[in-house]
């Protein structure tokens, strides 16, 4: 008997001290964001490059560090759109040629990096496919076979030449930077945050999260990672401080024709959206640019390549990505900082 | 056995009792509003807590509309005529991080209360 009443005097601590079976600890590390005043948060909301960015800071310059940010957004967004006559994408597409500035053709090279790393999986100028399938006006339809044959004969990064500032394009062929604009919009928010004297900050670019600091109680940032099977709840949740989370999956921007659904994550072999096995892609790296575009590179590889990829390129990112089988796969260096919450089998990529 | 069927419905009785205490008070430190805005202007404000029926109301002009309802269950967006349904996918929700978006229509409805699981952000499969 006296077992069983030391048993409830123990369950009855946790119950009232609020504890929550797996939930992750806090981290006692201290750090200077401590000191801000948590109340001194603000946070800003605006719709830009297609989506919703929720933006919040702490500290006691946080009102003109989001409105600083939400100018460098509005910036960005007009100098890399597709479709914006002030910026300089809509003009290169228009004639095949021209002089970028010091900052639209470094994002290019790098998007051609990502490309060149990732066999093409990711692919700037995947954008002709993209408009034949309806995905940026929303005017939905399901492209005939060899209209996306003859497209797809215009998809190649290393079609495009770019010497310098200078771009060259072949007849047809397109950029769209679209699929890393936002990743580089929110590191430079990150940017905009530190030199406008902000310690502690998170933004949220459409679900693309990237974190400056610690939260003001010195604890990591907790995001959750939203279940594609039930977007209502989130099947795992991941802590982190000075880092972007980004994810690609095809539970969010799909239409459906004919009883089959069709997602927005197109593969650039086939023009087909993607059908590799992974229905969630989750990818954690200091570098949000490259964050945005391994998100669909690694969506489209399929998890054997993925975790091939994964090994050989292991000081740049983590992942966690999730299979059509319900297996959850997560990064050796996410191990000690991921929790899932659901009951889906984990394996830990070495 | 009658002495050991006290005990234990007694113990019963008290952890019954510690659990609804914790849930009255985790429930209790958080009010759940809603915001409801369009184009950057505040439409509604919704104490989410005092709802006890469900309520159905449309924002919005035609050709950019919006069917939201209100329920003791949470605030959503059940039916849109914009061509994505995102934002009708995301269902009946209390609390955030994340807001509800209907893109098309400048919707937004975001949230005072914060996830029970204290999350401070959600990613979500929007990267491409």
């Amino acid at each position: 008997m006296k077992s069983v009443i030391l048993c409830v005097i123990l369950c009855l601590s946790l119950v009232l001290s609020g504890c929550s079976a797996g939930q992750a600890a806090p981290s006692a590390t201290p750090s200077t964001a401590a000191e801000i005043d948590p109340t001194q948060a603000q946070s800003t909301e605006l719709f830009a490059m297609d989506t919703v960015m929720t933006l919040t800071a702490y500290g006691p310059n946080a009102d003109p560090a989001l409105q600083a940010a939400a100018e460098e957004i509005r910036r960005l967004d007009k100098l890399l759109s597709i479709s914006s006559e002030a910026g300089e994408i809509l003009p290169l597409n228009q004639s095949g040629q021209g002089e970028l500035s010091d900052e639209t053709a470094a994002l290019l090279q790098r998007a051609l990096e990502v490309s060149r790393e990732t066999g093409g999986l990711f692919d700037c100028t995947i954008g002709p496919v993209m408009d034949a399938w309806g995905f940026p006006t929303q005017n939905y339809q399901v492209p005939e076979g060899g209209l996306l044959q003859s497209l797809l004969a215009r998809v190649d990064y290393r079609q495009v030449a770019l010497s310098g500032h200078t771009v060259t394009l072949p007849k047809g062929v397109e950029i769209d930077l679209g699929g890393i604009a936002k990743g580089y919009t929110s590191d430079q928010i990150m940017d905009v945050f530190a030199q406008s004297g902000i310690t502690s900050g998170i933004v949220s670019l459409g679900g693309n999260v990237q974190t400056l600091g610690r939260k003001p109680d010195g604890s990591l940032w907790r995001v959750g990672l939203q279940d594609p099977r039930n977007p209502d709840q989130t099947f795992a949740v991941v802590e982190v401080e000075d880092q972007a989370v980004i994810t690609s999956g095809g539970y969010q921007r799909y239409f459906q024709e004919d009883g089959v659904t069709y997602h927005h994550i197109i593969d650039p072999r086939t023009g087909y959206p993607a059908d590799s096995g992974i229905i969630s892609a989750t990818i954690v790296s200091a570098d949000g640019t490259l964050a945005d575009a391994l998100s669909t590179a690694l969506f489209i590889m399929g998890p054997e390549e993925a975790e091939t990829f994964w090994q050989a390129h292991q000081d740049r990112f983590d992942a966690i990505l999730m299979t059509d089988s319900g297996q959850i796969l997560v990064t050796a260096g996410l191990a000690q900082r991921c929790q899932i919450t659901t009951d889906d089998a984990v394996r830990v990529i070495q | 056995m009658n002495r050991k069927f006290l005990w234990m419905s007694g113990i019963l009785l008290l952890l019954l009792a510690a659990a609804l205490f914790w849930f009255l008070r985790q429930r209790g430190t958080e009010q759940h509003v809603a915001i409801i805005s369009q184009n950057g202007q505040i439409l509604r404000t919704v104490d989410l807590d005092t709802i006890t029926e469900t309520e159905t109301f449309v924002v919005g002009e035609p050709g950019a509309q919006n069917t939201i309802q209100i329920s003791p269950e949470g605030i959503g967006v059940i039916s849109a005529d914009c061509p994505d349904q995102v934002c009708v996918h995301q269902g009946l929700r209390q609390h955030g991080p994340e807001p509800i978006v209907c893109l098309p229509n400048g919707l937004s409805i975001r949230f005072s209360a914060t996830d029970p699981s204290g999350l401070d952000a959600v990613t979500g499969g929007a990267a491409h």
